[in-house]
């Protein structure tokens, strides 16, 4: 059982740099919108600049 | 006895006229088909925007909206073709934007957002112009941070290249109060991130507790997760549930009832008494339970905050649209300038269509105004050299210059909004009922905890009484009405109803006086044609007729007379203050009043007179010299009143009319609708409104619905108060709820979607008391166990959760409100 001694910190490690990682980025500001990223990701690359590329 | 009334939307209607063609932007029908053009276009603000895609390759773009959003219409562009100059001023710039360096960031608000399309199209503003930097676009709440360099290109070009595609920009203020609300929202958000991490911790611990209190497990490791679970889980709920804790002293300090004070309680004993558990080495610790507690309770505020800031951003997108610009007149040349910096004598030019921002005097022109929204008169005002205009009225027909007399703080309108702070800072505030309940929770909770320590004595009673503290906190109470609130209003603001803050739910579910205004609420608020007496052959020939002139009666005739094929038009004359004479066809038609259209008109004389008394305007026509026909223009009576009315009284509501316009009209609306109205008023001045409002209220819960400025002051001082869509700013700003939807059927969502709304936090409350009494009569007999306090308070929560999700609000099919 002494293997929780190192497993129990380490988890706790783990779980500080998760809370870390989740207070950067709403600092930056990634989750203050909610909406638009979730419509952003059903554009498709624009067809359009690829009849540019032709032209 | 009034003839019924004619719908607006004869045209819509007619089933002989031909599949007409469709705009090539925005797929309405076009009125006037070009012959042999490939792509038709319905206005001259569509044909803009499809030049401008197609000139920078981006007509993908209704590829795009094809697939993303096949069900919604573009809407018809709403281009204002505004040279935006007033964008480049210093102080504006110095105001609203941010120095990044290279370049500048401003925040605009769009209008005109409507799908995914749209944001795609949006931000790709930099591959349209090279002087910005980056565009990024929250759909949500229609605001575009806009980088730029203002080396490059100047702000009011990409204003105008944002206005030509379709969404006409305006400064949103980037003040000091956003990025407050910005600093509140991030911090509740981190309260949440830390609280949920720290309950999925502890209650690993906690699993590992109770299957070791099972099995058998040393002193030494049981102590250990003790420990680990007091250090992880104390400073965290000391921070995380520091919202609660501010609650609870406000509400002692003000002596008021607040669900914040039982959680309060709740939290503290269990802190305290894991605390001490854990420095003895035994006894149960409860930080499980609390820490889950914690993070629903956060979880819950967090939702309700946001339906609220929706629809607080959608407010200030309408007040963006405030006419803060006007066109000052310098010489031959006019430029615009903010409103606020136009001095009295000043020369304000204002072209059709234009908001008027000050009181003033027309210099120079003639032209018809709509006061509509600032006195509720419905009647169209002709103004010409000497008249009076106000500020927040319209002009509607031909370019005017006015002389500003008042500006700014002493305009009329400046005025109604003085009053309509007045009336919200007097109104009384709203007690939830659940909020009125914790007030005897907490009582009860205190007695039974005291009457524990006396069953069992000092010695056992204490523990028991702390358990008896820890499981009743309302962790479910606490959520019932937020999680209620929230799914629903967020289900409401999906059909158009925006709702601003939860504690409205209430008030709307309980029947009580709807006080309507009449022109924009119960009417359609603009003019329509809403009595023909000729034949189609006839309404073909004024059709024809009025297709030249730009004047507000020729275009509402052209719109509301049923569609016909083009018949040629000759010697067309326009008389200002008269009327239109041209051939048709070989014959003479005259429209217009009745001096104007040449015969005698005395056969119309009863006719006439009888639309008059309904407050509509007579227009005559003549044809080869003999009256042909007496058309009735006027605000017409909404199709779906009638019936949303007879829905209201089905449901307990009583209703009132207080209206700018004469008591004539009043009363024939009255006959019209069929309906028992308590008071029906005309003649009412804003003040009024307001007076009568804050009496009735003493009677009972008031609902005030209304468009205009005038109604301003009365919609903030009414228990509720609804703005209907394409009302007045002020009116949207004074108003609890408001409708992006046309029409009265909203009110009647409203009032269902609330009693439902309510009916879920009743039942919400009822099982978390069911929960919670169960909880406290074990543990007043002694027999709660930790491991069954942490069953029973996630059941509770879940059963609060789902019943929310699982309740009809606001989605069920609304009952028809179509005559």
């Amino acid at each position: 059982m002494s293997i929780l001694f190192i497993l129990v910190p380490l988890a706790m490690l783990l779980t500080a740099s998760a809370v870390g990682a989740f207070a950067w980025s709403v600092q930056r500001g990634q989750l203050d919108d909610l909406t638009t990223p979730a419509l952003r990701i059903l554009e498709q690359e624009t067809p359009a600049r690829k009849t540019s590329d032709r032209a | 006895m009034p003839t019924p009334l004619a719908t607006p939307d004869a045209n819509a209607a007619s089933p002989l006229a031909p599949a007409p063609a469709r705009c090539a932007h925005c797929s309405e029908p076009v009125p006037a088909p070009e012959p042999g053009a490939g792509l038709q276009f319905c206005c001259t603000g569509c044909r803009t925007v499809y030049s401008a895609l197609l000139e920078n390759n981006l007509t993908a773009y209704y590829e795009q909206a094809r697939e993303l959003a096949p069900a919604t219409q573009q809407s018809r562009s709403k281009t204002r073709g505004s040279d935006y100059a007033h964008l480049d001023d210093p102080g504006l710039q110095e105001l609203h934007s941010l120095d990044k360096g290279d370049h500048k960031e401003i925040e605009l608000y769009l209008e005109g957002l409507h799908c995914a399309a749209c944001v795609w199209l949006v931000e790709r503003l930099p591959q349209l112009n090279s002087g910005v930097h980056s565009a990024r676009l929250s759909f949500a709440d229609g605001r575009l941070t806009l980088g730029w360099f203002p080396d490059r290109v100047a702000l009011s070009q990409l204003a105008q290249i944002l206005d030509s595609l379709g969404y006409p920009p305006h400064p949103a203020g980037l003040g000091r109060n956003r990025e407050q609300q910005q600093r509140v929202d991030r911090t509740l958000l981190l309260r949440i991130g830390v609280a949920g991490a720290v309950f999925g911790n502890v209650m690993l611990f906690s699993f590992a507790l109770y299957s070791g209190a099972a099995q058998g497990m040393s002193r030494e490791t049981l102590q250990f997760f003790r420990w680990a679970s007091c250090l992880l889980a104390v400073p965290t709920v000391l921070w995380t549930a520091l919202p609660f804790f501010r609650g609870a002293y406000l509400a002692l300090r003000t002596k008021t009832a607040h669900m914040d004070l039982p959680i309060s309680i709740g939290i503290a004993a269990a802190l305290v008494s894991g605390s001490i558990s854990t420095l003895r080495g035994h006894g149960e610790i409860y930080f499980d339970t609390i820490t889950m507690l914690v993070f629903l309770l956060l979880l819950g505020r967090w939702l309700g905050a946001r339906q609220q800031r929706i629809a607080t951003a959608a407010t200030d997108l309408m007040l963006a649209l405030a006419p803060s610009t006007c066109r000052l007149l310098s010489g031959d040349t006019s430029r615009q300038v903010p409103t606020a910096s136009v001095e009295r004598g000043a020369l304000i030019e204002l072209l059709a269509g234009d908001r008027i921002g000050v009181d003033g005097e027309v210099v120079a022109g003639q032209s018809t105004i709509d006061e509509s929204w600032l006195t509720g008169e419905s009647r169209l005002l002709h103004v010409t050299v000497g008249s009076k205009v106000s500020a927040g009225t319209v002009n509607l027909s031909e370019r005017l210059v006015v002389s500003a007399t008042r500006t700014g703080k002493d305009t009329r309108l400046a005025d109604i909004v003085r009053q309509v702070e007045r009336a919200s800072s007097e109104r009384p505030p709203i007690v939830l009922f659940a909020d009125r309940m914790s007030g005897y929770f907490t009582l009860f909770v205190l007695s039974l905890a005291a009457f524990t320590v006396w069953l069992w004595g000092f010695e056992t009673g204490v523990p028991h009484a702390v358990a008896l503290l820890i499981v009743t906190c309302p962790c479910a109470l606490g959520l019932a009405t937020p999680m209620a609130a929230s799914v629903a209003l967020g289900r409401a603001a999906r059909r158009g109803i925006l709702v601003k803050g939860m504690r409205f739910i209430e008030l709307l579910a309980k029947p009580g006086l709807i006080v309507f205004d009449k022109t924009g609420t119960l009417t359609l608020g603009q003019q329509t044609l809403v009595d023909f007496d000729a034949s189609a052959e006839i309404a073909a020939l004024v059709r024809a007729a009025e297709r030249g002139s730009a004047h507000p009666i020729a275009r509402v005739l052209e719109r509301d007379l049923p569609l016909s094929t083009a018949l040629p038009v000759t010697d067309f004359v326009e008389t200002p203050g008269g009327g239109v004479a041209a051939r048709v066809r070989g014959r003479t038609v005259r429209v217009g009043n009745a001096a104007f259209v040449g015969c005698d008109v005395g056969r119309a004389a009863a006719r006439s007179a009888s639309l008059l008394e309904r407050g509509l305007s007579p227009i005559y026509v003549s044809v080869d010299g003999e009256l042909a026909a007496c058309a009735g223009i006027g605000d017409g009576v909404r199709p779906e009143a009638q019936k949303t009315l007879a829905t209201l009284r089905g449901l307990g509501y009583r209703f009132a009319i207080l209206s700018g316009d004469n008591q004539a009209i009043v009363d024939q609306l009255v006959a019209h609708l069929g309906v028992d109205f308590e008071v029906a008023k005309g003649g009412q001045s804003p003040e009024d409104k307001l007076r009568f409002v804050e009496q009735a209220r003493s009677a009972g819960v008031v609902l005030m619905v209304g468009d205009g400025v005038n109604d301003a002051a009365a919609l903030a001082a009414a228990s509720v108060g609804v703005a209907v869509h394409g009302g007045a700013e002020a009116s949207m700003a004074a108003a609890d709820v408001f409708t992006t939807e046309t029409g009265l059927g909203p009110i009647v969502d409203l009032a269902l979607g609330a009693r439902r709304t309510l009916r879920t936090i009743r039942l919400n409350l009822a099982l978390s008391l069911a929960y919670n009494s169960t909880a406290a009569a074990l543990s007043v007999l002694g027999l709660i166990t930790p491991l069954l306090a942490a069953i029973l308070m996630p059941l509770s929560s879940l059963t609060v959760l789902l019943n929310s999700l699982r309740a009809h609000t606001f989605d069920s099919p609304r009952p028809s409100t179509k005559p």
